[in-house]
């Protein structure tokens, strides 16, 4: 049976060192639908996107634009065959007008060519006009809010005659106004044709626009509950039926066991905290040999809130207190050194790891002070006592750890900061995203290990936007959502159960 | 086959550049009347030593991943305040260089203070406040020679210790103390991280500030000491030390290995290119060139210096990594 | 708050404000100065010093535009100085050397112009292209330019250029305005042309304003670093060859001093150092405002190395006026999205 498909993508895997990010993924698109492809973080949506706009290679199958076959070595080629994308980060010229950011493909064509503003500003108005923007063609985009700004990047993708438009994550970072706004947007421009695949975590945006679901899960389709089929039209779907299918598992799971702390004593509290990047005030508590976890979307503002309490970002009201002590946070090492409170960063790579240089040296970076002697030099014996020790406990998977980080795996890269972190001896320890984009073996040691470490008397707060993670380790769960504690549950260690609280929580 | 062992030379910084300097003695002991003369050795060598400062004046800031393109002018002040405090002072030299010393780290440092203060780029901060002191230093001192060096002080220069040249000496226990401060103590392991990633090094408890205004101090002392040992050499004091210090400084560490992103130091390379920056030039005196071609010249050896940087660091990058990028 | 965001969101007119801002401020700066000088002095105002002055800024502006071009694609030149000489150098050397009429080698100069431009442009994108790379690269360039042009000239003049040639340099439209100045307007208005109305202007702009943005929009990135490598390169070697024809002479110490106020001129008029916007008005009213104040400084008998401090200075504030500002915007920016 022909279906009239605007793109194809069939039976499309691609492969990491030590990871299968996609399994033969299948996905079709109609044209003039509104088609969301949904999957926690790690499902492989970002994998596929990818694969899309060419900026990877599947290692198998193949892709077909209007039945045609293709191959998009690049973003360029993708942007030829008429798929636009409008990214979660802004990709426009900030110091350039609306008009010029939208027609830019335009008027860059040949270098030659005579810029005639007027007609640029004309020929924008009615892409502007079309995406309901109620704003002059002479205004400048970096003073336009963010909602707007991805606006005027629909309107660009608008104007290339783009085929598709898939929009990553889109109401990620505007208001809740603008978000109503978009939401009616991409309704209308469907109705007139256009042809959009969306990409969210919001559920209830999905049930809002879209007319076709695809789920995506460790890298798989996920078939409908009740159809057979990998793309659910969203009107025979529930809210429900959608949540298991993102996140339901038949597999054994196996959490801790439970631990209760109402007796045992607070160790870190945040009452009504806030700071410049995390100016929602927040409050919480941490108990001592508590893993507490902190869940919610991309953006819902734990790693600022972090940021906070750490010192990088100091408080500027409310208080905060360590060991029942009321603390005034003035920077990252005075609460390192003084109240043994140490942040592992998301971004390994960037902020978390010296990436040039060895295991030895990392490890000891935290804890310059403790190996040196009188004048000042460093104490190469303690230095290597303490990382190979490091190396011992966390198996870290090197010949020597001399080894330069940067030639480590991401597991064994992850192993490295984390026994940065623990060198410097701290009591309460907070991970952000402990696993991300790493293999499932060392997944599991790194989640023993955080188990280990809060059985011997240390606190820590998990960072976690993986759910089945954070069900499977935490002993409490904090729930954020765009800046805000929204509850706190018990964890009960039952996935369906679990899943389906922290779930309702952020939909609310 | 030649590729590789091609490859294994750019890579192993140190070898490649040792080969290199020992072909080129060689050819021009070989092809060349002067070079292997007493007097040419001793100018050669007299020149490295004062190069080899002014590319670790330079290799320290770039080793905190900054840039310092006054090490010029303050090299300029440090030895005009130098030839003041001896000629209209009359102070005896070896406090004068304490203070040179001093004012140099002094200048260097508030340049590192402007720099973490505003979160400038250092390009433009060290480029302007280049200007600045310059200015300031053909300003006050009205552009004036110091002649009155006293002899005992030109000695440092001319003379010899157990047959080295003193120069040299100076410039090794310089090499050491930096050596042992980059890789033996806590300092500079702190400075190290910050150049590789400032942002890992501020959530691992480091004050990446603290060691950049360091390492700006440190360069501007480097300057000042390069400049009252060139005063030795000259014997006099003017205002026109310091202005080709520029790309040398750059060179000399480059071309030894030191990393252009920051986070990696080579002493003995920054000895080895300042050695093979200075035998180039040697070699087209003797050779017969103009000297007025020898800018062009070390323009030139700069682009490829920066080439080789470039090969540097993209071979840590795509050799032999094992990547794992989850999809997420 | 809601107040806070009505004024935030109302900056219609930011843009506008942003440009005036900045003329005015230069304005005000050279009147002021003007007014200093002035008094303590009675030659400041004649006929002959606005002629004099008028040459000077011929220079400094269009060497200021030079710099702009680059600065306006996220890069820098360091080497337009070595340019300038070299671009003279050879010209003069063309003309002392062979028998090639004056006008021609003036072509032919202004051809090396090209020349070191596509060097540079081509050096810089095959090192990377990062912003580093671009005032790395040029520095090298700086010396090896300088170093052609002692090894033409062996470090001595050219003197006795033809009669035509000085003339350039010397003539005064109705005895007041300096055809140097005019020159300089000439090329002036073509660069301003270039940022308005023609796609590569456009180009360049994108580069700097957003370089990933501008690739994804179909923007072929090293061409257009070559290209404005070359325009940068033409206004330099232009400089130095009318400054030669002022100067009677030429000598590879052309342009030796140009490189500082180079960015001088640009930021003062509101040009963005990372690039993505550049003001054209402004880089000339920096490059006059540079002009009067070499000049003044001898007529207030000060020494003349002051001029060279106070450049420091000048780049110093500029910059850290315009990092205010963006600090400023950031905070306003943080209050909005805390409302959301």
């Amino acid at each position: 049976m022909m279906e009239n498909y605007i793109l194809e993508l069939k039976n499309i895997t691609k492969v990491f060192p030590g990871v299968k990010a996609l399994d033969n993924v299948n996905f079709n698109l109609k044209k003039g639908e509104v088609h969301a492809l949904v999957g926690e973080n790690g499902a492989g949506k970002s994998t596929l996107i990818k694969i899309l706009t060419g900026v990877y290679q599947p290692n198998e199958g193949s892709i077909f634009v209007d039945s045609k076959k293709v191959s998009l070595l690049n973003p360029q080629e993708a942007f030829t065959h008429g798929i636009n994308v409008v990214h979660q980060e802004r990709n426009l010229i900030p110091t350039f007008t609306v008009a010029e950011n939208i027609m830019i493909e335009q008027y860059c064509k040949k270098m030659t060519s005579t810029i005639n503003q007027k007609k640029i500003n004309q020929d924008a108005q009615k892409y502007i006009d079309l995406v309901g923007l109620d704003l002059e063609p002479t205004k400048n985009v970096e003073e336009l809010s963010a909602g707007k700004q991805q606006l005027v990047e629909i309107a660009k993708a608008l104007s290339s005659d783009a085929k598709i438009i898939l929009l990553d994550e889109p109401t990620a970072s505007v208001s809740i106004k603008e978000r109503e706004g978009l939401l009616d947007l991409i309704r209308n421009l469907r109705n007139k044709g256009v042809t959009f695949i969306f990409v969210s975590h919001k559920l209830e945006e999905v049930f809002n626009i879209a007319d076709t679901v695809t789920v995506l899960r460790d890298g798989k389709n996920v078939k409908g509950e009740g159809t057979n089929g990998i793309h659910v039209p969203v009107k025979d779907l529930t809210r429900n039926q959608l949540i298991t299918m993102m996140v339901g598992r038949t597999e054994e799971f196996r959490a801790f066991e439970d631990r209760d702390f109402s007796d045992k004593e607070v160790i870190l509290e945040a009452k009504m905290l806030r700071s410049v990047d995390s100016p929602k005030p927040k409050s919480f508590k941490l108990y001592k040999g508590e893993l507490l976890g902190w869940y919610g979307l991309v953006g819902a503002g734990r790693t600022e809130f972090a940021r906070t309490l750490i010192g990088y970002d100091p408080p500027i009201e409310g208080e905060e207190f360590v060991n029942g002590k009321k603390t005034v946070v003035k920077n990252i090492k005075q609460m390192q050194s003084k109240h043994k409170l140490y942040y592992l960063s998301e971004n390994r790579k960037e902020e978390g790891l010296f990436l040039d240089h060895s295991i030895k040296i990392n490890i000891s970076s935290s804890i310059l002070n403790k190996i040196k002697n009188r004048l000042g030099m460093l104490n190469f014996k303690k230095e290597q006592v303490v990382a190979n020790k490091f190396k011992e406990e966390l198996d870290i998977k090197t010949p020597s750890i001399n080894q330069v980080v940067n030639n480590l795996s991401g597991g064994n890269q992850q192993k490295v900061s984390i026994a940065k972190g623990l060198s410097a001896e701290p009591d309460i320890l907070i991970i952000d995203e402990p696993t991300v984009g790493i293999d499932v073996k060392t997944k599991a040691e790194i989640h023993r290990l955080m188990r280990n470490l809060t059985n011997e008397g240390k606190s820590i707060i998990c960072i976690t936007s993986d759910m089945q993670e954070i069900i499977q380790i935490a002993d409490r769960i904090v729930v954020f959502k765009a800046g805000k504690i929204k509850g706190e549950l018990k964890n009960t260690k039952v996935y369906g159960e679990m899943s389906k609280r922290i779930m309702k929580l952020i939909m609310d | 086959m030649f590729k590789t062992a091609l490859r294994k030379i750019v890579r192993n910084d140190l070898a490649g550049i040792t080969f290199a300097l020992v072909l080129l003695c060689t050819l021009l002991t070989i092809f060349t009347d002067g070079f292997f003369s007493a007097y040419n050795l001793d100018s050669v060598i007299k020149n490295i030593s004062i190069f080899t400062i002014v590319g670790m004046s330079q290799m320290v800031t770039l080793g905190v991943g900054q840039f310092n393109l006054s090490v010029g002018a303050i090299g300029g002040c440090a030895g005009m305040i130098f030839g003041a405090l001896i000629e209209l002072m009359g102070i005896p030299y070896v406090i004068a260089i304490i203070i040179s010393l001093t004012a140099g780290y002094l200048l260097g440092y508030f340049q590192g203070f402007l720099i973490v203060k505003t979160k400038i780029n250092a390009f433009i901060v060290t480029l302007a406040l280049a200007s600045v002191y310059h200015g300031l230093n053909m300003t006050a001192t009205e552009n004036r020679f110091f002649r009155d060096i006293p002899n005992s002080f030109k000695v440092i220069a001319k003379g010899n210790l157990w047959g080295i040249p003193i120069l040299l000496i100076f410039s090794f226990i310089t090499m050491l103390i930096f050596w042992i401060l980059f890789n033996r103590t806590v300092t500079g392991r702190k400075m190290l991280a910050t150049g590789v990633n400032v942002k890992a090094a501020d959530y691992a408890g480091i004050d990446s500030g603290s060691t950049i205004r360091l390492a700006h101090g440190l360069s501007g002392l480097l300057a000042g000491l390069a400049a009252v040992l060139t005063i030795s050499k000259l014997g006099a004091a003017q205002t026109s030390i310091g202005s080709t210090w520029l790309l040398v400084s750059f060179a000399a560490p480059i071309l030894g290995g030191t990393l252009l992103s920051g986070g990696k130091v080579s002493i003995v390379g920054t000895f080895l290119g300042a050695a093979l920056m200075t035998i180039i030039t040697n070699a087209l005196v003797l050779v017969g060139i103009s000297f007025y071609w020898f800018q062009a010249f070390t323009g030139g050896i700069l682009l490829l210096a920066f080439a080789l940087n470039k090969i540097r660091e993209s071979m840590n990058t795509g050799e032999g990594r094992v990547l794992i990028e989850g999809g997420k | 708050m809601n107040q806070l965001l009505n004024n935030v969101s109302d900056t219609s007119n930011k843009k506008k404000r942003f440009v005036i801002n900045n003329t005015m401020g230069v304005l005000l700066a050279m009147i002021v100065f003007s007014i200093f000088v002035g008094c303590s002095s009675n030659t400041f105002f004649s006929v002959d010093n606005f002629i004099a002055v008028s040459r000077i800024c011929s220079i400094t502006v269009l060497v200021g535009l030079a710099q702009m071009v680059v600065m306006a694609g996220g890069g820098l030149n360091i080497s337009v100085g070595a340019i300038g000489g070299l671009g003279a150098v050879v010209c003069g050397a063309l003309i002392k050397r062979t028998g090639i009429p004056w006008e021609f080698a003036i072509i032919l100069g202004i051809f090396i112009g090209v020349f070191c431009g596509a060097i540079n442009g081509f050096i810089i994108t095959r090192l990377g292209g990062a912003a580093e790379i671009s005032w790395l690269t040029t520095l090298a360039t700086m010396a090896v330019f300088t170093g052609f042009s002692l090894g033409i000239t062996h470090a001595k003049p050219f003197y006795d250029m033809p009669e035509g040639y000085d003339w350039i340099g010397a003539y005064n439209i109705f005895g007041v305005l300096s055809l140097m100045l005019v020159i300089m307007i000439f090329f002036a208005v073509i660069i301003w042309v270039l940022f308005k109305y023609t796609s590569l202007g456009r180009q360049v702009l994108a580069v700097g304003g957003n370089q990933k943005a501008a690739i994804l929009s179909g923007i072929n990135v090293n061409k257009v670093l070559i290209f404005k490598h070359i325009i940068s390169g033409v206004l330099a070697a232009s400089a130095g060859i009318l400054f030669s024809t002022r100067l009677g002479a030429v000598n590879a110490d052309i342009g030796k001093v140009w490189m500082l106020f180079s960015f001088a001129a640009p930021l003062i008029g509101g040009t963005r150092m990372e690039g993505g916007r550049v003001n054209v008005l402004g880089a000339v009213l920096g490059g006059v405002l540079l002009a009067l104040v070499s000049n003044g400084v001898v007529h207030m008998r000060i020494n003349i190395f002051i001029v060279e401090f106070m450049e420091g200075l000048i780049i110093l504030l500029a910059v850290g006026l315009d990092r205010l500002r963006a600090v400023r915007e950031e905070n306003l920016e943080r209050l909005e999205r805390s409302a959301i």
